[in-house]
């Protein structure tokens, strides 16, 4: 009785009953909001997701300086073509992951953290987002949060975005300066889409080939030993037109490390999640129509898989990691963006199965029309070691205040063995809608 | 702050040369590592089934495009003489020392071995053999002639022909191999009655990569140098040539760098681009060196560096739209294409030409200023005496024949449209790799002769497929076989095949005393077996790995044509398919086409559909490019009549001249797309220019036009019509087309642009041009900026949003005195007490044409911190837009742009925002960033305030005395940003709140009127607590209610940062 299941669940239904029986007039704040979704994979000419999710906003205050927010999450996709597996997924601490979940249904706590406002500072306690960076779809310093890559990168990251435990506080050093301190006790990480399901990830660079012939015996995942924690702190600042930051986060890596090792005519695979740090900084600024955004970030340890099975399969090196972007606002109800990503393996070996850099650039043209009810968005990417990428449309429709439809088309492109060609067969059209009350 | 940026260049020479030149040198500096790919299989994406199912055949049968030596000997004993049998052999040897030959496929007479039967089996004996021993020349040819399988493929019926064919190891060694075999040919002291031809897919393959770089090699510096003549004879002057090289050097080295950079290979039509890109980045030099040498001559007393900054803030707007319409064309190839070499060439074009603007409208000012060209004397005195030289009176000729009677001229041009409309329909899509080749080529006359006496060099294969092993052993498959073998030869072009049935045939006689009766499949599954074990006891096994797989259970029809073209295979390749669809659909065997003729009709097949639909997507991209930027669909319309024109007047030439849809001629249409509208909206952009700057009379506007522009777009027009028709004399055959077919259709959009253009205006008098007139008047009395166009744009102003206004600092008495003040009046307006800070609450409602209604509900606070102001607007509701916050800082200093930043909480995090988008529309309400920002004030410097009368108006149940103050934007480039050209204000004169706004757009269309409303003090500020907004263009509306307005509780400064944003309210 005392799986991380149930104890989510004993945790969750304490924490509503707590607040809603101390604070009932808090209780009336509640806000919902339901999506739909529908895809058409039409290579293989079936539907890939008929997704509903409910979020169930609930805020109030505690008082004069605190504030709580709590927003359960019900999820049912009756496609079953993004979860194939029923057992519960073991990238989450055991404070953290669904309730329920079966192919079919994920029940979750999605967010639930309190605000404090405490004169010198602020403090936002509990399951929640920080996101660091300025890049938009490329993750750099955005690695606070893991990600659910159920549907590989699709999703908005807000969505996909996997919330954790953590003490979030921030200290103003003066008018436009704050430095803000991390401290994560959650050790959750990438939730991967299921073995079978639509989004399994197939690239060589993310999963070792196995080799033909050799029976292979995967261990279970090894997580960090109880005790551990991931920490991070970041100033920021707004100095003559610039916004800066640095940042620097102590962590473990969201995807776990592959080893392999061959013995006793078999290869013994054991997935392993590893430390790292992770130091960088960022600004923007705005020159009459265009504003510049830079990213720039070293990690300490990047653990890149190689070809053959020396040092257990990995080749462990730093990485420098950056992107440019810019983002033309000069036409009326248009923004035209573009970003260039590039990352560097500054200890290479010839046996990594990556290059030793990787180029990718991103365009996003986005235009507004009717008063901002109507939104035409295209989202070009293209990653240079592979000539893959991704294209993607979506026009979406502000019926009224509370009902929102679209219809959109994602496209993957290029060599399979690319992290976004891998899934060119899966290019779908979607049809959604969306109401919030 | 855009003027800055736009002359960057000219204001800061030594810092744009240097970035320029760095990013040259490093974009440029992959030319080291570009590779050429002039594969045929490079057109299909390497996923193709066809091409997939090729290479698999190939790897089976260990077969490739093979290199083909043909010995012809015209004596009368044809190649069966002692002296040719010999050189074959000896032929033979040496190519089969080459390293590249894969020596132990290389098929000819000295490897062929006869077929006899013998009393304990088969005897396997190669045939020339038959000439020790004292034998004969005509022993060879009674066992070949007994040989029926090599008639026609190994020696040519007529015995004055055979055949050297050669397989190489890769094909990436194939320009080697085809160099060395040449060169041993070549080597060998021929009779005359003896030559030799080396033809072959091989050899094009090997030949191709060479002839593209001899041509490209002769080519490219003829582009450049005729360019450079060009430039020198406009300009009358060497350095203008000069810098025009530098801008063409920018654009072709740094896209082929990138091109190098991204892993792009240099294909066959490649070679095209940097030609194209020579034409194209010297376009946008002529018309700002053009600009910038006119000006000098018709104001010798202004500086070389006004001149430039003219030259460069006059041909900007022109020639960025061109250069965008201009990658439109080039990025409706890459959107259409389904082949990659199609694909690279438009992408990579399209950055070429971006490239070449960058550097026009950067760097070439930069080298100006540096270099200080002055106008020849010539020039100046032509403009001193009014006279105009021979090309712009030329130009002006043409265009005045036009313009006399524009109907006639719009007559004759849908004429010709019909026409091409009718001759189009029998344009026919067709395609010979062959015909790469110049005629005089001796591959191609090679692979001409060697088609003439063989059965061919162009290779069509049938693979058949048995569902298990030694399945080829069933006489039922054989038969099939043969009667698909026999089938095939029926059809045109199809002059020999070969396969395993062949061989089972030639054993069966063997082995039945030679009886041409005999010359039949074997009866019996059994006896096909036994004939495969006789053959491997007697001969080398290997003999039929080109027919058949180990395990006999595939087997592959080897049909020879003499023909590749497109027009000539399809029927072919169709009706075996047919025969293949109902002949093998049993368990027993199927079939699959493959080979190089097969491939090659896969990807030729769409070449058709590909093109017209590249057509019609770089049609739809150059339209809607040219409506944006002329804000006016019919716009966008009428600029592509010239290229629509064009473009039917080429596929008519086509068809006149037998020139057919292929791989050159199809991608001219995109490329004339984008380049052709580029004198359409040079053209319409003047003639707009020109009304607005009031040339009402259309005799002097043309002349204006024809003079000006007219003679800019006749340069224009030679370099690209020059730059491309340099390519009519590559030797690359389907560039020669390609260069002819654009040369003609640019040439046509030319003409059509100065002669039609001008007439359908005239005749159709376009709205988006003479959409103004009602303003005339106006804009008459005021002088043009130096921009040439400030006129017909009246100013503005705003109104707000938070919610203050406020409480005039003066009395009534003191302001009559300043009625007549307009600048006075703004200074009052913006002396209205707004409180040092507040907090209130605003709903929004959103009121679209059909009278549907969104909400909104924000709250805000907006603080001074000395002369710079703060606001921050939190969304709290609908759910759509809840968490979304705004903030801005506004600083006192008018050159310093505001910082503004927006929160979205689907993203999480703060965006910095650019805030020199002031007049786009703030979240969807009526009201721009603008508006928003002033919150009731009026900006003194973006507006010229005129007070041109009083009166009264009745605002909450009241009348009151109101000042009508009009506002114009003090130039052009302002009115554009702030998308007002005009605003009259009412001022109410007891407390100088603005009560009522009209906006008139930059075009003068009535626009938005505004009206605020509930006006009352709070903490003795005047406060407008209900604005009103409505677009009259679009029908929406907007209404802003303040509420709870406070100007009293303190503002925690923590709200006005962007970390505030995040944690909201």
């Amino acid at each position: 009785m005392s799986s991380p299941l149930f104890l989510n669940r004993i945790r969750w239904v304490f924490a509503c009953s707590v607040l809603s029986l101390s604070y009932p007039s808090a209780l009336a704040d509640v806000r919902a909001k339901l999506t739909t979704e529908a895809a058409y994979e039409w290579e293989r000419g079936d539907i890939g997701k008929t997704e509903a999710v409910l979020d169930l906003e609930w805020t109030g205050s505690l008082g004069k300086t605190t504030s709580f927010t709590v927003i359960p999450r019900g999820r049912m996709d009756l496609a079953d073509a993004l979860d194939t597996d029923t057992r519960r997924p073991d990238n989450y601490s055991r404070i953290n992951g669904p309730i329920e979940e079966n192919p079919s249904i994920r029940l979750e706590l999605a967010e639930a953290y309190t605000d404090h406002y405490l004169g010198w500072g602020s403090m936002r306690l509990g399951k929640q987002q920080v996101v660091w960076g300025q890049a938009d779809g490329l993750k750099v310093l955005d690695v606070i949060n893991p990600q659910s890559l159920r549907e590989f990168n699709l999703p908005d990251f807000e969505d996909s975005r996997i919330p954790t435990s953590m003490l979030n506080l921030e200290i103003p050093t003066g008018v436009d300066s704050s430095v803000q301190l991390l401290v994560i006790p959650d050790l959750t990480f990438n939730e991967l889409a299921d073995p079978g399901s639509t989004f399994e990830m197939t690239s060589p660079e993310l999963v070792p080939a196995p080799a033909t012939g050799v029976p292979v015996t995967v261990e279970r995942t090894r997580r960090p030993a109880g005790g551990n924690l991931e920490t991070g702190v970041r100033w920021s600042a707004f100095v003559n037109g610039w916004d800066l930051s640095t940042n620097y986060f102590y962590y473990f890596q969201d995807n776990p490390v592959i080893y392999r090792a061959f013995a006793n005519g078999q290869v013994r695979v054991a997935p392993t999640y590893e430390r790292s740090h992770l130091a960088g900084i960022t600004a923007s600024n705005a020159f009459g129509d265009l504003v510049l955004r830079l990213e720039l970030g070293g990690i300490s340890d990047s653990y890149q898989v190689r070809s053959d099975l020396e040092n257990r399969g990995i080749h462990n090196t730093p990485e420098v990691a950056s992107v440019v972007g810019l983002d033309y606002h000069g036409i009326t109800n248009w923004m035209i963006s573009y970003q260039w990503f590039q990352s560097t393996l500054t200890d290479y070996d010839d046996r990594i199965v990556r290059k030793r850099t990787t180029l990718r650039h991103t365009l996003l043209l986005k235009k507004k029309s009717w008063n901002e009810t109507l939104e035409t968005e295209l989202f070009a990417l293209l990653n240079q070691d592979y000539q893959d990428g991704q294209v993607r449309g979506k026009v979406s429709y502000q019926l009224t205040d509370h009902w929102e439809i679209w219809a959109g088309a994602d496209v993957f492109f290029g060599d399979r063995a690319g992290p976004f060609g891998q899934f060119r067969d899966t290019d779908r059209l979607l049809l959604g809608w969306e109401t919030a009350f | 702050m855009k003027e800055n940026i736009v002359l960057i260049g000219v204001r800061r020479p030594w810092m744009v040369l240097i970035l320029g030149l760095l990013l040259m040198a490093g974009l440029a500096s992959g030319l080291t590592k570009i590779y050429k790919d002039s594969r045929a299989d490079a057109f299909l994406e390497e996923d193709n089934p066809a091409l997939l199912y090729k290479n698999k055949v190939q790897e089976i049968f260990g077969l490739s495009d093979p290199l083909v030596i043909a010995i012809e000997d015209l004596s009368t004993e044809g190649v069966f003489r002692l002296e040719t049998l010999k050189l074959v052999a000896n032929l033979t040897d040496q190519v089969n020392e080459l390293d590249s030959v894969n020596a132990a496929r290389t098929i000819s007479l000295a490897t062929e071995s006869n077929i006899v039967g013998v009393p304990d089996g088969l005897e396997v004996t190669p045939f020339l053999e038959l000439l020790e021993d004292g034998g004969s020349p005509g022993a060879v040819r009674k066992a070949v002639g007994d040989f029926p399988l090599y008639h026609g493929m190994l020696v040519s019926d007529d015995d004055a022909m055979t055949v050297i064919v050669a397989e190489l190891y890769d094909d990436e060694l194939a320009e080697e191999a085809y160099q060395s075999i040449v060169a041993l040919t070549d080597a060998i002291e021929l009779d005359p009655v003896v030559s030799i031809h080396v033809a072959g897919e091989g050899a094009v393959l090997g030949f191709l990569g060479h002839y593209i770089d001899r041509d490209a090699s002769r080519l490219n510096p003829m582009a450049g140098l005729i360019i450079t003549i060009m430039l020198i004879i406009a300009f009358r002057r060497l350095l203008p040539a000069l810098l025009g090289n530098a801008v063409i050097a920018a654009s072709v080295l740094m896209t082929v760098g990138f091109m190098a950079y991204s892993g792009v290979p240099f294909f066959v039509i490649t070679n095209a681009m940097p030609v194209i890109l020579i034409g194209i980045a010297v376009a946008d030099t002529i018309h700002i060196l053009s600009h910038y040498y006119e000006c000098q001559a018709k104001n010798p007393d202004r500086s070389l560096q006004d001149c430039i900054e003219e030259a460069v803030l006059v041909m900007f707007r022109p020639v960025t739209l061109t250069t965008l319409t201009t990658i439109a064309g080039f990025l409706g190839l890459y959107a259409s294409s389904y082949m990659p070499p199609f694909e690279y060439f438009g992408l990579f074009t399209a950055f070429g030409v971006l490239v070449a603007w960058l550097y026009s409208i950067f760097v070439l000012p930069a080298l100006i200023r540096l270099f200080k060209p002055t106008v020849s004397q010539r020039w100046v005195e032509l403009e001193r005496n009014s006279r105009r030289d021979v090309f712009s009176r030329g130009v002006n000729v043409l265009g005045r024949l036009a313009t006399r009677r524009p109907t006639v001229t719009i007559a004759v041009f849908s004429a010709l449209a019909l026409v091409g409309i009718a001759l189009t329909t029998q344009l026919q899509v067709n395609e010979n790799r062959i015909n790469t080749f110049h005629a005089d080529e001796p591959l191609y006359q090679a692979d001409k002769r060697i088609n003439e006496h063989l059965d061919g060099t162009n290779t069509l294969d049938i693979v058949i497929t048995t569902p298990k092993v030694e399945g080829l052993f069933d006489v039922e498959v054989l038969r099939r076989v043969e009667a698909l073998q026999a089938y095939a030869e029926t059809l045109p072009h199809v002059n020999g095949s070969v396969s395993v049935v062949d061989y089972l045939k030639q054993m069966n006689k063997s082995l039945n005393e030679g009886r041409q009766d005999f010359y039949a499949l074997p009866e019996s599954d059994a006896l096909v077996a036994q004939y495969f074990l006789l053959y491997a006891a007697s001969g080398d096994p290997s003999d039929f790995e080109e027919v058949i797989d180990y395990d006999y259970r595939l087997a592959n029809i080897r049909l020879h044509l003499d023909t590749a073209e497109f027009v000539a295979t399809r029927p072919v390749i169709e009706a075996l398919q047919s025969y293949i669809d109902t002949q093998f659909d049993s368990d027993k065997a199927g079939a699959t086409l493959s080979g190089r003729v097969n491939v090659n009709y896969h990807w030729i097949k769409d070449l058709g559909q590909s093109h017209f639909l590249g057509v019609i997507v770089a049609l739809v991209f150059v339209c809607l490019v040219s409506a944006l930027l002329f804000r006016s669909l019919s716009a966008g319309l009428m600029a592509a009549v010239p290229v629509v024109c064009s473009i039917l007047v080429v596929y008519s030439a086509m068809v006149l001249l037998g020139i057919n849809l292929g791989i050159g001629t199809s991608m001219f249409a995109s490329v004339a797309i984008g380049l052709g509208i580029d004198f359409s909206i040079h053209t319409l952009e003047r003639i707009k220019t020109l009304v607005e700057e009031g040339v009402a009379d259309m005799t002097t506007l043309l002349a204006e036009l024809y003079t000006s522009t007219g003679r800019a777009l006749l340069f224009n027009y030679l370099a690209i019509a020059f730059g491309f028709g340099v390519l009519i004399s590559s030797k690359v055959v389907p560039l020669t087309h390609f260069g002819t077919v654009v040369v003609l259709s640019v040439t046509m959009s030319f003409l059509a642009a100065i002669t039609l253009l001008p007439a359908l205006v005239m005749v159709v008098r376009p709205a988006f041009i003479f959409g103004k007139a009602a303003t005339q008047s106006e804009t008459q009395q005021r002088p043009a900026s130096v921009l040439g166009s400030v006129n017909g744009l009246l100013p503005i102003l705003m109104l707000a949003a938070i919610g203050a206004a406020g409480l005039i600092g003066t009395a009534p008495a003191e302001a009559n005195d300043q009625l007549s003040d307009g600048s006075e009046v703004a200074q009052r307006i913006n002396a209205v007490d707004e409180g040092q800070h507040a907090t209130s609450e605003m709903a929004m409602i959103l009121t679209d044409s059909s009278g549907k209604e969104r909400k909104r509900h924000v709250t805000s606070y907006r603080k001074y911190f000395g002369q710079e102001k703060k606001t921050v607007l939190f969304f709290k509701e609908p759910a759509n837009v809840r968490g979304t916050a705004f903030l801005t800082y506004d600083y006192p200093d008018a050159d310093k742009d505001d910082d503004q930043w927006l929160y979205l909480p689907a993203l999480r995090k703060v965006r910095r925002i650019s805030a020199s988008n002031r007049g786009d529309y703030f979240l969807g309400t009526d009201f721009t960033y603008e508006d928003i920002k002033l919150s009731g004030r009026v900006d003194r410097d973006d507006y010229t305030f005129t007070v041109d009368g009083q009166g009264t108006l009745e605002v909450d149940g009241k009348v009151i005395d109101v000042l009508h103050v009009e506002a114009i934007p003090k130039t052009k480039e302002i009115a554009d940003e702030l998308g007002y050209g005009k605003t009259r204000l009412w001022v109410n004169t007891d407390n100088w709140v603005v009560v009522k706004n009209e906006f008139w757009d930059p075009k003068g269309n009535r626009l938005k009127t505004y009206r605020a409303s509930d006006i009352r003090q709070v903490d003795g500020i005047w406060t407008r607590h209900q604005l009103d907004i409505e677009n009259h263009l679009t029908g929406h509306r907007s209404r802003f209610l303040f509420s709870d307005v406070d100007y009293q509780t303190a503002v925690r400064d923590r709200l006005f940062t962007s970390r505030a944003l995040v944690k909201g309210l």
